[in-house]
């Protein structure tokens, strides 16, 4: 039997690039979730700058088993592969925002007249981590605005399929529910050429009283006009440097005194 | 007509002085002050990460408010003795924190990192009337015995008990 020099060469390129390949989505997400999730996920991560804003809630369980809903409404702009700024209005009257240039995470609250920085270089996903992480700052959304989306969404995503067509806010959608073992993760997905996340449900399933975040994408922008100093901190006058107080698992292993 | 200027000056102050209180009863009235002030403002939901967070959350601000409050009314009880049982207290009430929060950590497997924080604890308000202290580059609030920082704890800004300044 006759392999011609070209056909092997192509085998060994798919199988090369299979061994480098990310991890992909688990057997139980179904091909056509898959193939929605890989439409949006690849939107988003061919987009260099982008800037979207969103509507969130989440539910809080109160000691008398009421739950209370608060939230916030954001807008996030991204310059990969190693700058954002977040900034939210909080609707209970707390603004700030979340700068990464590169180099350094600053966390700011003018009207509070405080902010923290923190050395940090990496890309945009480290800084993520970072801040979720080490410093205690929730990120909602942030396996959306990740350099790789797909590949944060697949390593958390153990099942999933397609439930069918919804319009959110006016625009017909694909509804796929998501789960693993510690949430069900719904997303809504437009359909048609630009297949971007309109809404997610998350459901805490295993925390007391099930509770709820969600989210709706009010406007994306895959082709705004970011003016370099976005990403600049200059501390308002009369402005205090104030340090984390985060929670530290090494620092705690090791045993010692606070 | 030094009567009616000082009664109208005063007046004046005592219009800015009721703005001024105005506007702090509006402002806590919108972060929530009253029963409202006890309300629980973050969860596990709060996260937005299609992951639960496992991590260690600080103990419930409701509760810690409760104990400033308490804190507060027993220091105002010392204010009548002596200063070497002030200084015990102070001593008692750091090594009470420190005992705290040890114990989170060994139920938690975590702590704060904050260098000066002595306490897991983190309040959104002071309860009482702080006195503002700068040492060095530092803003200290202090509340009776207790020293303050503020700090940033899970993305609000928040005043952590942190140990008393040398010299103080």
């Amino acid at each position: 039997m006759h392999i011609s020099r070209s056909s092997f060469m192509a085998t060994f390129l798919m199988l090369l690039a299979m061994c480098f390949a990310p991890p992909g989505f688990a057997e139980n997400v179904d091909e056509d979730a898959v193939l929605v999730l890989k439409k949006a996920t690849s939107a988003i991560a061919g987009a260099e700058k982008f800037k979207v804003t969103t509507e969130f809630g989440f539910d809080v369980l109160q000691e008398d088993g009421q739950k209370l809903e608060f939230g916030a409404r954001q807008e996030t702009t991204i310059m990969r592969p190693g700058k954002a700024r977040v900034s939210f209005n909080r609707r209970d009257g707390f603004n700030g925002g979340i700068l990464f240039d590169g180099k350094q995470i600053v966390v700011f609250n003018p009207a509070e007249k405080a902010y923290a920085i923190e050395p940090f270089e990496g890309d945009i996903d480290a800084a993520f981590n970072h801040l979720t992480s080490e410093l205690g700052i929730p990120m909602p959304l942030n396996d959306f605005f990740s350099n790789d989306p797909a590949s944060a969404l697949a390593a958390k995503l153990d099942s999933g399929y397609v439930v069918g067509e919804s319009t959110i806010a006016g625009v017909l959608c694909d509804h796929l529910a998501l789960r693993n073992e510690e949430v069900d993760f719904q997303v809504w997905i437009a359909r048609g050429e630009t297949p971007l996340p309109h809404r997610i449900v998350i459901t805490y399933k295993n925390e007391d009283g099930q509770p709820q975040f969600w989210a709706q994408f009010i406007e994306w922008n895959l082709s705004p006009e970011i003016p370099s100093k976005l990403f600049n901190f200059n501390p308002p006058e009369g402005s205090e440097e104030i340090p984390f107080a985060v929670v530290d698992p090494v620092a705690a292993d090791e045993g010692g005194q606070p | 007509m030094m009567d009616g200027n000082w009664q109208r000056n005063f007046a004046l102050m005592a219009l800015f002085a009721g703005v001024f209180l105005l506007s702090a009863d509006l402002a806590e009235a919108r972060r929530g002050g009253g029963r409202a002030a006890g309300v629980s403002r973050s969860g596990p939901a709060s996260s937005g990460s299609v992951r639960s967070e496992k991590r260690e959350t600080m103990r419930d601000v409701r509760s810690e408010r409760h104990d400033v409050k308490k804190d507060v009314r027993e220091e105002k009880r010392d204010t009548h003795r002596d200063r070497h049982d002030n200084k015990r207290d102070v001593r008692h009430d750091i090594r009470d924190d420190r005992r705290d929060f040890r114990e989170d950590v060994y139920r938690d497997r975590s702590r704060v990192r904050a260098a000066r924080a002595i306490s897991a604890t983190a309040f959104r308000n002071l309860s009482c009337r702080s006195e503002i202290i700068v040492v060095g580059n530092v803003t200290y609030y202090r509340c009776g015995s207790n020293w303050f920082q503020k700090a940033y704890h899970e993305g609000d800004v928040t005043y952590v008990i942190v140990t008393t300044p040398s010299g103080y």
